[in-house]
């Protein structure tokens, strides 16, 4: 008797999970075609951060150059490295590292924020979702204005394998995307879980080769290439040096981007419509 | 054609204080074996906003929404408007919906009073170009003047009302929904605004409208549903709803 009701079940079950991929799906779709909408708002995110001040975004862009300017001479002394190396090496890390850790901690506010139009008005979801990367990417725009500096004051080497720097920020936008739709309805559910992640992206941080480089710890590879945020820094960080990133880095983040993509999508499936009662 | 079927629909809004939103209480409760009241055999706490209603809408309708506090009416709007969805039962909406809930939604108060006519313009489903080619008109039905041009924190609550009634009439949906009065400024503005919402409402294929308010009511609406505790009390003319629904009350 339990056995004949289980295979009707299971397929019910199914069925259901299909139903809400594609609803996602659809989510997800038809917030591309709002990409008006969303491309408008995100550029009011970022103007309204720094509104009435004189140099606005710039400032963000400003405080990073002196953190990274600051930070360059004095590693650079503390590790003996020449600072014509070790500083673009920083500058270029902190900056993707700006956007990385940026999306990540604030993703987990895109729908808790985003709470008082999410009860007035049906957007899909993936509005505030595309929205919100938009506006990350913007501000990371802004800081690329410090690797020219840096470009052009230590005279970088840079070849045609600067183009690679374009698929990298693809996948960077593909995983930004992945996680606000993981961590969007997970912390407008668990209001601590903000607090968590940005304590953990806190010390990521650090053991990523971001002020120090990976060729320092040479007999401690496996904890530097067990670190995904490792491989994502480097596809991004050695084009823009002159260099290409290894193909092991490359393989890492297209595979953690595929893992990540698949557990994105069926998590924000079962919870998409639950988000409306959590935020 | 436009419409709006509820089928068996039943919504459970949870209910999130500070301990239940928690990681910590979830463990904890997870641990203790779950000391919270349970619901359905869950942990959660929720509320049954709408229980089990069905409900077949055709064009022409004009429908108001009575009923206490809590009743369900602006749960029954959000369901339509296809922001809650349903925990059991089908929404099948055919048309294109507005919803006016919170009249000033979507204002930014640094922002001019030009710029809040295209981001609201935008937010309820205007394209840019549209928006912009409508910025005049709406501007100059608001009466506002120059102050279009201030920042809209310079503006007295009257004036912000205005604005917003102005750019959320201007949209000429299938559907329409909308939450309470439409509290409209100063007595002259108020009869202005009477025959733009006239012309509004007239317009909309089907008006679904919840308000205490039985002038409003009877004004607008030809059909009442009487919400009880997320069920249907009565369904009828508006007039004799309104009437079992007051009696009730003094009863």
């Amino acid at each position: 008797m339990a056995e004949a009701n289980l295979e009707p079940e299971r397929s019910e079950r199914l069925r259901t999970t299909l139903g809400r991929l594609s609803v996602a799906w659809q989510d997800l779709r038809e917030g591309i075609a709002m990409r008006e909408l969303w491309i408008f708002l995100g550029w009011r995110d970022v103007r309204k951060h720094y509104r009435r001040s004189v140099i606005g975004p710039f400032w963000l862009t400003l405080s990073m150059g002196i953190m990274v300017g600051s930070l360059g001479f004095l590693y650079s002394q503390i590790f003996g490295t020449d600072i014509s190396t070790y500083l673009p090496f920083l500058a270029v890390g902190f900056i993707l590292w700006g956007y990385i850790s940026g999306t990540i901690t604030a993703a987990c506010n895109v729908f808790s924020g985003a709470a008082a139009s999410i009860r007035q008005i049906r957007l899909p979801f993936s509005v505030y979702i595309y929205q919100f990367v938009w506006s990350q990417l913007i501000n990371l725009s802004h800081n690329f204005l410090i690797y020219f500096i840096v470009l052009v004051l230590f005279s970088i080497p840079i070849g045609w394998s600067v183009f690679l720097f374009l698929p990298a920020m693809a996948l960077y936008i593909l995983n930004g995307v992945f996680f606000v739709m993981i961590l969007g309805p997970l912390c407008a559910r668990f209001r601590d879980i903000p607090m968590i992640v940005g304590s953990i992206v806190q010390v990521i941080f650090f053991m990523t080769p971001i002020l120090w480089s990976a060729e320092q710890i040479p007999d401690r590879v496996a904890f530097v290439a067990l670190n995904p945020f490792y491989h994502f820094i480097e596809i991004a960080r050695d084009p823009l040096l002159g260099g290409t990133g290894t193909l092991t880095n490359w393989l890492a983040c297209v595979g953690m981007t595929i893992v990540l993509g698949v557990i994105a999508t069926l998590f924000f499936a079962r919870f998409r419509s639950r988000i409306a009662y959590w935020a | 054609m436009t419409s709006i079927e509820l089928t068996h629909v039943t919504v459970d809004i949870p209910i999130f204080d500070a301990g239940s939103r928690s990681l910590k209480n979830n463990v904890m409760a997870a641990a203790t074996g779950g000391q919270i009241k349970p619901r359905d055999g869950t942990r959660k706490v929720s509320i049954r906003a709408i229980d089990d209603l069905t409900l077949d809408l055709q064009h022409g309708t004009k429908i108001g929404l009575i009923g206490h506090n809590g009743a369900g009416k602006s749960t029954i709007l959000r369901t339509i408007a296809g922001i809650y969805e349903p925990n059991e039962g089908r929404v099948d909406v055919d048309g294109s919906v507005a919803a006016m809930f919170d009249i000033g939604f979507g204002m930014d108060p640094d922002s001019t009073g030009w710029e809040n006519i295209i981001l609201r313009g935008m937010l309820i489903g205007f394209s840019r170009k549209e928006i912009e080619a409508r910025a005049a008109d709406i501007g100059e039905w608001s009466g506002l003047g120059e102050f279009l041009d201030m920042p809209l924190r310079t503006y007295s609550s009257g004036m912000s009302t205005r604005l917003a009634f102005a750019v959320s009439t201007s949209i000429t949906p299938d559907i329409l929904l909308i939450d309470e009065g439409i509290g409209a400024g100063d007595a002259a503005f108020i009869d202005k605004a009477k025959a733009r919402l006239e012309e509004f409402i007239g317009n909309a294929g089907l008006l679904v409208m919840a308000s205490h308010s039985d002038d409003l009511l009877r004004q607008w609406c030809t059909e009442g549903l009487w919400m009880e505790h997320g069920k249907v009390r009565f369904h009828g003319p508006i007039d004799e709803t309104l009437d079992r629904y007051s009696a009730s009350r003094t009863a």
